[in-house]
């Protein structure tokens, strides 16, 4: 039970976040994030020998909140386009991650550390504690966008009225930057470093396909998650040798094109 | 109410607004005319205060601007397929510092009935923002700027993908707004309406052609200096 709670609360937290950037344009910065937070993860072990949640998620997210900045200043001071500059950090956010991990290599460190559960994610490898941990993240950031749901909604429609209000737009923005990079880090657990950013577009994507009002979307997003999680955690919790990430994804990914062929056809039924 | 002086602006490294100045006293219908890329949009945003002056002053008189500017950006601005019926949109308008956290507030709930049925909107109310026509749609943007009663309104091109009929709905819906003491500045294209809507008119092409009353701006001698030989020829 608190497994499927702990990852229905992830997931629909994630697609919250999912639904800001996807209306921003900004889809791929969850896989930048994602794959930054990688060499985050190794680098807590290098520093404190310890793959503690909490610890991981503070080290990481300072790593990744850094490479943050630096990919704003970047976008400030060059003429490349958005997804450039994230298609640059994806690679080198791997990169640097996968030469921590030759490094601890070497010096005798296995890789059975427990980095791979953050690579593929491995839902039955968290305990209670880090259950505790995801759940308390998601709750805080879901109380955030429920608080600021209305200027969150002007924010992503209509910057200016944001500004008309005399809301600091720089606090919006860096506190969905704080609460998407912590989620990220959370989630590694549970999807892995290539797959997160599934879990943050998919389920979005799937009720953007017949939603266009928000409490139908968040209707249909209860609803999905909750069977998408139930059919992941059996299937993790009964064939241990397979990741949660990609049955999650995999599920995902079916659902949608499903859905996009049930809508199809739906609409040649009825439209001609 | 609003005086801007040697104001300059630039987009990487290209000097967009070169030395603009003028007073606008408000209680009246301003229209900013020029051709495409003479920096009007870009006029708007640094009065606005969304893009950044290299050099000089943008003053605000008797009003202030977060509370009494209503803007509306050009159609294409907006992400039409975003999660919103239309009196979702004109009712975001209505979010203060002090109500954000609220759920209804009864007051609200009428004035965006109302400000719906001024703008002939309220058969549409529960519509998805997308399912609306151009004019459809720009009246939606201007009942939003019109619900929080400002004093004065910022357009930037409305009439862009707008029939005519919608068109001259939307002029005598601002020309009462006017009327009533309201002020309006608009960025406009076409140089035949403009004579026939504006009380006064700023001609620019990246630095002002002429400012002043209408009939004194829209002069064959300007429309020469700001469209060049184009004008000339036609």
């Amino acid at each position: 039970m608190i497994l499927f709670i702990t990852l229905f609360l992830l997931s629909f937290t994630l697609y919250l976040l999912g639904g800001v950037y996807y209306f921003k344009s900004k889809s791929l910065i969850t896989d930048v994030y994602a794959h930054v937070a990688f060499p985050g993860v190794v680098l807590a072990y290098i520093l404190f020998h310890s793959l503690d949640l909490y610890l991981v998620v503070f080290v990481t997210s300072v790593f990744v909140l850094i490479v943050d900045y630096l990919k704003a200043k970047l976008l400030s001071i060059t003429n490349f386009s958005t997804d450039s500059i994230f298609a640059f950090f994806i690679a080198f956010g791997f990169s640097i991650g996968t030469l921590f991990v030759n490094f601890l290599q070497n010096r005798g460190v296995s890789t059975k550390a427990g980095f791979s559960d953050f690579l593929f994610g491995n839902l039955s490898s968290l305990n209670q504690s880090d259950s505790y941990v995801i759940i308390f993240f998601s709750l805080i950031t879901l109380f955030w966008i429920f608080f600021y749901r209305k200027v969150l909604l002007s924010y992503l429609f209509d910057e200016f009225s944001i500004n008309k209000i005399g809301f600091n737009l720089l606090y919006i923005e860096r506190s969905l930057s704080l609460m998407a990079v912590v989620l990220t880090v959370l989630s590694l657990k549970v999807a892995g470093v290539v797959l997160t950013t599934g879990l943050f577009l998919i389920p979005f994507s799937i009720s953007i396909l017949f939603f266009n009002k928000i409490k139908h979307l968040i209707k249909f997003s209860i609803i999905l998650i909750s069977f998408v999680s139930f059919i992941s955690i059996i299937i993790s919790l009964n064939y241990s040798g397979m990741s949660t990430g990609p049955i999650l994804i995999f599920i995902y990914f079916l659902v949608f094109l499903l859905s996009l062929l049930g809508k199809k056809i739906f609409n040649k039924l009825n439209y001609g | 109410m609003l005086v801007v002086n040697n104001l300059f602006s630039s987009y990487s490294n290209e000097l967009i607004l070169n030395d603009v100045s003028f007073n606008f006293d408000g209680g009246s219908f301003l229209g900013i005319v020029g051709p495409n890329g003479s920096g009007k949009s870009t006029l708007l945003k640094c009065l606005l205060g969304l893009k950044s002056i290299d050099k000089g002053l943008v003053k605000w008189k008797s009003i202030i601007p977060s509370r009494d500017i209503s803007y509306v950006p050009q159609l294409s601005e907006f992400d039409w397929q975003f999660p919103y019926s239309v009196y979702d949109l004109v009712e975001s308008a209505l979010l203060t510092k002090l109500n954000f956290w609220s759920f209804k507030s009864k007051d609200y709930e009428e004035r965006v009935i109302n400000v719906l049925e001024k703008f002939d909107l309220i058969n549409f109310k529960d519509n998805h923002i997308s399912e609306l026509s151009g004019g459809q749609k720009q009246r939606m943007l201007l009942a939003r700027a019109f619900v929080s009663n400002p004093k004065l309104l910022i357009l930037d091109e409305p009439f862009n993908a707008v029939d005519h009929y919608s068109e001259l709905h939307i002029m005598s819906l601002l020309k009462d707004y006017v009327n009533k003491g309201g002020s309006v500045i608009m960025v406009h294209h076409n140089l035949n309406s403009s004579i026939e809507y504006f009380h006064h008119v700023l001609l620019l092409n990246k630095k002002v052609i002429a400012f002043g009353e209408t009939k004194s701006v829209l002069t064959k001698n300007n429309f020469e200096k700001a469209y060049g030989n184009f004008f000339s020829d036609l």
